[in-house]
């Protein structure tokens, strides 16, 4: 005999079984990796199209875009940005990606659809039309442009998956 | 100096024209509501202007994905432009079918082309063969419907497409 590979067998388990086990652990720490690197590239995607300040109080659309673990038949995955979640928390995520509201506006509402709708900016350079004193009308123009945030994000993972996965 | 088009806008135009060029050999067109046919326009731009009309094809460049070293040393890049596609149409179901013509037309890639602008007629600039463009779709599927959406988002289609340049 040239060679002898030996393989030792733990807790009667068979070599093809801790193959198995291992394969299924690896991929798993795979699609947590891919995962964890998709949600760095779309908070870097919202940070580059952002066209005003983060708003100082609410909901943010980056925190409400989380990973999840995902459990399947014995399987782990993750996924990135539950919609359901997004849907009650950021419902402007679809606004923001594709340039039109769920409502179906692309204009933001202002004082004349709704009276109560009146503010100031906070900060007052590019800042954020905030409730509250002091109170002024806002009558809003300019459509809200699709900043394909989700395209930005999946368009650097498809390059960056192969050498994540090395 | 006054710059003139660079290759982001070359590569949008370029895209553009091959898209016109076909619609126009192929005759292309989709029926509307009263069942009679209707042209197919391409338009330019991110954001949607309310006077264009149904059924449409609206490009635009979106983002440079890539930008890393061709190889060690040197400055070449291998680069990528990336290309968002909206396809409106009209009824549902066109849509899709209309993004299935789409990739089939840029699927073995398309041809770059320099323009220059011509002060003889503004609306057709001179073009030269720049380089040819190889296609990676990102991204193809419906996009979601929205409660009162207008004509425009009624039945929309999104092809995310990456451009990436030889030579």
């Amino acid at each position: 005999m040239i060679t002898t590979v030996v393989v030792p067998v733990k807790g009667g388990k068979t070599l093809s079984q801790d193959i198995d086990k291992l394969g299924k652990k690896l991929s798993e720490e795979h699609t947590k990796l891919l995962a964890e690197e998709h949600k760095k590239e779309l908070d870097k995607a919202i940070d580059a199209t952002r066209e005003r300040s983060i708003k100082p109080v609410g909901d943010h659309l980056k925190d409400q875009i989380q990973i999840e673990e995902i459990s399947e038949h014995g399987s782990t995955g993750y996924g990135v940005g539950n919609i359901d979640t997004l849907n009650i928390k950021a419902p402007w995520w679809a606004w923001i990606n594709f340039g039109r509201a769920g409502t179906g506006r692309t204009i933001p509402p202002g004082t004349k659809d709704n009276p109560r709708i009146t503010g100031h900016f906070v900060p007052n350079s590019r800042g954020i039309f905030t409730k509250g004193q002091p109170k002024f009308p806002i009558f809003p123009k300019r459509a809200i442009k699709a900043h394909n945030y989700i395209e930005k994000a999946l368009g650097v993972m498809v390059s960056k998956i192969r050498s994540l996965l090395k | 100096m006054i710059l003139t088009w660079e290759i982001s806008s070359n590569i949008e135009n370029s895209l553009i024209d091959l898209l016109r060029l076909r619609i126009h050999e192929q005759n292309l067109q989709l029926l509307d509501n009263n069942g009679a046919a209707q042209k197919i326009n391409v338009y330019a731009g991110r954001t949607l202007n309310e006077n264009w009309n149904l059924p449409l094809i609206q490009v635009y460049f979106d983002s440079k994905p890539d930008a890393g070293r061709l190889e060690v040393g040197s400055n070449k890049r291998l680069r990528s432009w990336q290309i968002i596609i909206d396809i409106r149409t009209i009824l549902p179901g066109q849509e899709s079918n209309l993004a299935d013509w789409v990739e089939n037309v840029i699927n073995d890639g398309i041809t770059v082309y320099d323009y220059t602008s011509n002060c003889a007629n503004i609306s057709l600039p001179v073009k030269s063969i720049l380089c040819y463009g190889r296609v990676d779709f990102i991204t193809s599927l419906p996009v979601p419907p929205f409660d009162n959406s207008d004509k425009f988002d009624q039945n929309r289609y999104r092809i995310t497409a990456k451009i990436w340049l030889n030579g």
